[in-house]
């Protein structure tokens, strides 16, 4: 790897060459995106002031892009991490958010954790391990009602507690087809059992997840396939308050230590006995001794062997690809497969992390978000369990450089069948510039569009003020909050307000899938959907896990361009068998039940409409 | 006048131990504007021998007031850019080109790379100039130009020759990304022949191996890399501190650790030396204490080390010089004398438990039952 100067990295200023480039780029996007509306084999006639309506892909109804609706939408959230000075290196980590649906109406809600403030002593009593009294803000829980208005129903919800959130993983544990919520957190986890109409139960310790550690996030995944949903929870440090000391480049400066200063933790696998009890599976599993200081972790069946593999990102450890090897085992085959470090021979501080089908050749490329000074990583999967470093050649590696990354999501943002990148950015140092002047805090987020080969381009940041405005973004989920077939963003921002992000920019056509789990569960986690369309194959999974310390909606969002069909679309689920459907028309929403056995059908407004 | 020599190593390539080098120009630049301050002027000799005695930030700052006095000054100007690249500086160095880009392209184009700003450096890195050269090798690679890397690394190699330890792994590399695995196997192999510590090479070497079956070999190859990594980059570290100051005694010794670490002895023996040549009365029993544990367990030469822990002692006596001088002695099978060097130490701390035992054991080895 090439050393950079860890204390001299300069960002680029505003106008900088790169800058400009990046604008260049962007601005032909948007003149792509222009002439796929103008051009397109479906548009309607421009001498008639706009598309025919359901004739196909058509012009926004406002400028496309990326606007900012979080208030609008009635989202009053702000993160708070209560910092003080002291600089408690998990103040600047949180924290998450989930977009799905937890009353049951289909429409995907708003879950935002909140990290917590300190008390004014700050923890005057060293004995104390974890921050069990954070104090004055909770989590909170906004329901869509539809048409992209959200109401806060925090109170009464159950979920009003008190504590230091990081991340959450969705699932439905007790296969009772609702989604419940397990609560990763600096202090004691929290499993919230949904009674259906999003009020939650918190039932850890009945349920037997035990883990008072520092843990930030987790996937539910069936890992033995025995149909219900088991949890890998992903821990991080070692960190009792009484080992927290100062850290600066001088002693007129403090700012947090860097994470080799304390141990890393073993992740956790929790074993569903399918009725929502779990016990520790992490020994059976291989987890135990590899205190990998994980951030993130998002499940995949990357080598399409029928079973979901697990990628964990380490911050400057060696990550963990962890193959599936039934039964509730793993084989970490991270070293052999180079995903372990960076292409460089380098660990990185690997924040979120993504599973998805990047180059479109069939199987699942890795994406994670890294340090300033370093590359976003993009492995690109080559068969045969062995992947290779292409964030140069693929293009996220130089935007990346200046900007200190945490959310990573794949998705189609333009539905044009090819999966892009967002990134939330963030320095975790709110001083920086006391040292490194050039460095910031705050930093624009960034959304690379796939050529549709696996190479990218930084999109124009005029897009979305997300793009332009610098915030400390954190997580990232993602769902089709407004139910015109693409799929909106939200990202937290460490304390600020989150973005939410309405994306004004799927002007392709599209499908939408629902996947229903077995035995009644909400969802098919780990489901693989292949399809023919306009003569291109796309494959898409049931994502689970991924980005970072957030959950997005499991319904697959998948666009399709300019092909207004769909030859065929087969779903594999997992450990039951294929179900084949089509041809299917273009820009509809199927509802699968488990298997196949049913499917239900509707349309989705016209592609770049709003229902 | 000539500027300051010395070669700039900068970052180099997925962590070489052998860094790209970039040996300055030593001819003196256009002929400085009318009026403004000449490279050979009374301020610039001085900073210069203040350069020399090893005081270089002081140096540094002595030809940072000149330049603020004479900011037209391009000899100056290229001076204080130079010293801030050496003295690893690049943010200022950026700055102080910003006046006059152009006839300070050079060091412009090496700044940027040191920042990492690899497309914003490439049009100041002359693909002609041979250090130039190897960074916009470098740049090209981050940036992920392939086809450009690849035409100018065959250029660059008819230039050094083929057998260049950075560009055989530069080359490596390229076939790897291509895919090529069992074209790069021998590719690695050669240039770890020439850079034992080259950490692309050992790396790429070890995912090549793999990728083409040999995966004992390989994972045996990615475990000495990832051995390699710290002590690799402890290496750069302390390289960076003895740039800062090269006659600071303590920065010597510690770059001295991290070459025995690497198995450099022959390094880590002359940094060593010269740590204990210019070590104060401050920082002298440390120094010698390690000089005297190289010569001893790298060298095999207790006698060397004895020599040196006398010499120490003679530059400031201190008890654990002696008692160390008795360890090495006793070690040597010479328990007499090294009675002698402990009973003397026990002299000076007559309470020291720890050394009435090496006593005994000295007396012990002495007459053996």
């Amino acid at each position: 790897m090439r050393r950079l100067p860890q204390a001299l990295h300069v960002a680029p200023p505003r106008r900088a060459p790169r800058a400009a480039a990046s604008a260049r780029c962007a601005a032909l996007v948007v003149l792509a995106l222009a002439a796929a509306v103008a051009c397109g084999p479906e548009a309607g006639d421009p001498a008639a002031g706009g598309p025919a309506a359901g004739a196909g892909p058509s012009a926004p109804t406002e400028a496309a892009g990326l606007p900012d609706v979080c208030a609008a939408a009635g989202i009053h959230f702000r993160h708070t991490h209560g910092g003080s000075g002291r600089k408690f290196l998990f103040e600047t980590m949180g924290s998450g958010v989930a977009a799905t649906d937890f009353d049951g109406d289909s429409r995907p809600d708003l879950l935002f954790l909140q990290s917590g403030t300190l008390p004014a002593d700050e923890f005057p009593a060293e004995d104390r391990q974890r921050a069990q009294h954070a104090t004055g803000t909770t989590a909170q829980l906004y329901l869509n009602e539809g048409g992209l208005h959200f109401r806060d129903v925090t109170s009464g919800s159950g979920l009003e507690e008190a504590y230091y959130g990081m991340g959450l993983a969705v699932g439905d544990i007790d296969a009772d087809g609702d989604r419940d919520v397990y609560v990763a957190s600096y202090g004691r986890d929290r499993l919230y059992v949904n009674d259906g109409a999003a009020h939650f139960e918190e039932r850890a310790r009945l349920a037997g997840i035990v883990d008072d550690s520092w843990t930030v996030g987790g996937a539910f995944v069936d890992v033995d396939l025995d149909g219900d949903l088991d949890l890998y929870s992903v821990s991080y440090l070692d960190m009792p308050i009484a080992s927290h000391r100062f850290c600066g480049p001088n002693p007129d400066v403090r700012t947090y230590c860097h994470v080799d200063q304390w141990k890393g933790l073993d992740d956790r696998l929790w074993i569903n006995d399918g009725e929502g009890r779990f016990s520790d599976g992490s020994l059976a599993a291989g987890l135990v001794g590899q205190a990998g200081k994980g951030l993130s972790v998002v499940a995949g069946d990357y080598d399409d062997d029928g079973d979901s593999d697990l990628f964990v990102a380490n911050d400057s450890e060696p990550n963990a690809l962890l193959r599936n090897e039934g039964g509730g085992r793993f084989t970490d085959v991270a070293r052999t497969s180079g995903t372990d470090l960076s292409g460089e021979g380098r660990s990185q501080a690997c924040m979120g992390s993504d599973f998805g089908d990047l180059d479109a050749d069939g199987d699942l490329d890795i994406f994670v978000t890294n340090f300033e000074n370093e590359t976003n990583t993009l492995y690109r999967n080559d068969g045969g369990g062995y992947f290779t470093d292409v964030s140069m050649s693929s293009g996220v590696a130089a935007p990346s450089l200046p900007m200190l990354a945490f959310g990573a999501a794949s998705l189609d943002v333009e539905n044009d069948g090819d999966l892009d990148l967002y990134v939330a950015n963030g320095h975790i140092m709110d001083n920086i510039t006391a040292f490194q002047p050039a460095s910031l805090f705050a930093q624009p987020d960034q959304l690379m569009l796939n050529d549709g080969r696996g190479r990218f381009r930084l999109a124009d940041p005029q897009l979305g003020p997300s793009l332009s405005t610098p915030r400390v973004g954190r997580g990232l989920a993602l769902a089709d909050l407004d139910a015109d077939g693409d799929l909106d963003l939200v990202v937290t921002n460490s304390a600020d307000a989150p973005w939410v992000m309405r994306n004004d920019l799927g002007v392709g056509h599209r499908i939408v899938l629902r996947l229903g789990g077995p035995e009644g569960r909400a969802d098919a986690e780990g489901a693989r959907v292949s399809l023919l369309a306009g003569g291109r194959r796309i494959m898409r999974e049931v994502r689970s896990g991924g980005s970072y310390l957030s959950h997005s909606d499991t319904a697959l969002v998948i666009g399709l361009g300019e092909a207004t069909s769909i030859e065929q679309l087969e779903i594999r689920w997992p450990g039951a068998g294929t179900t084949s459907l089509g041809p299917l028309p273009a820009d509809i929403l199927l509802d699968v039940s488990f298997g196949g056995a049913s499917v239900r059908q509707e349309a989705l407004p016209p592609p770049g409409r709003r229902p | 006048m000539a500027l300051a020599t010395g070669a700039l190593c900068g970052s180099g390539a997925a962590g070489t131990a052998t860094p790209v080098c970039w040996m300055p120009p030593q001819a003196a630049p256009a002929s400085s504007p009318a009026g403004a301050v000449s490279q050979g002027s009374p301020v610039a000799q001085e900073a210069r021998a203040t350069w020399d005695s090893g005081q270089r930030s002081a140096a540094l700052a002595q030809m940072e007031e000149q330049l603020a006095q004479h900011p037209d000054d391009l000899d100056t100007r290229r001076q204080v850019a130079l010293w801030q690249l050496l003295l690893h500086r690049p943010t200022a160095a950026l700055l102080t080109t910003d006046a006059q880009p152009e006839p300070l392209a050079d060091l412009r184009g090496r700044a940027l790379y040191a920042l990492g700003r690899y497309e914003e450096a490439l049009p100041w890195l002359d693909p002609t100039d041979q250090g130039l050269a190897l960074a916009r090798l470098d740049a090209l690679e981050v940036l992920g130009r392939d086809q450009e890397l690849a035409d100018l690394l065959t250029v660059v190699e008819s230039r050094l020759g083929a057998d260049h330890a950075h560009l055989l792994s530069l080359r490596g590399r390229l076939q790897m990304r291509q895919g090529h695995h069992a074209e790069a196997v021998p590719l690695f192999e050669r240039a770890l022949a020439r850079d034992p510590l080259d950490l692309a090479a050992c790396f790429g070497l070890g995912q090549s191996l793999v990728r083409t079956g040999q995966r004992e070999a390989g994972l045996a190859q990615l475990a000495r890399h990832r051995q390699l990594v710290p002590l690799v980059d402890a290496l750069d570290f302390a390289q960076r501190g003895v740039d800062l100051a090269p006659q600071h005694a303590p920065s010597l010794a510690q770059l001295s650790d991290a070459e025995r670490a690497l198995g450099l002895i022959e390094r880590a023996r002359e940094h060593a030396q010269q740590a204990f040549d210019l070590a104060g009365p401050d920082e002298l029993v440390a120094v010698t204490l390690r000089l005297a544990r190289l010569q001893e367990e790298d060298l095999g030469a207790p006698d060397l080390a004895l020599a040196t822990l006398d010499a120490g002692q003679a530059r400031q006596a201190d008890v654990r010089l002696l008692v160390r001088a008795g360890d090495v002695l006793l070690r040597a099978g010479r328990p007499r004398e090294a009675l002698k060097r402990f009973e003397t130490a026990l002299a000076q701390r007559p309470e020291d438990d720890a050394l009435r035992q090496r006593c005994e054991a000295a007396r012990a080895a002495e007459s053996p039952p």
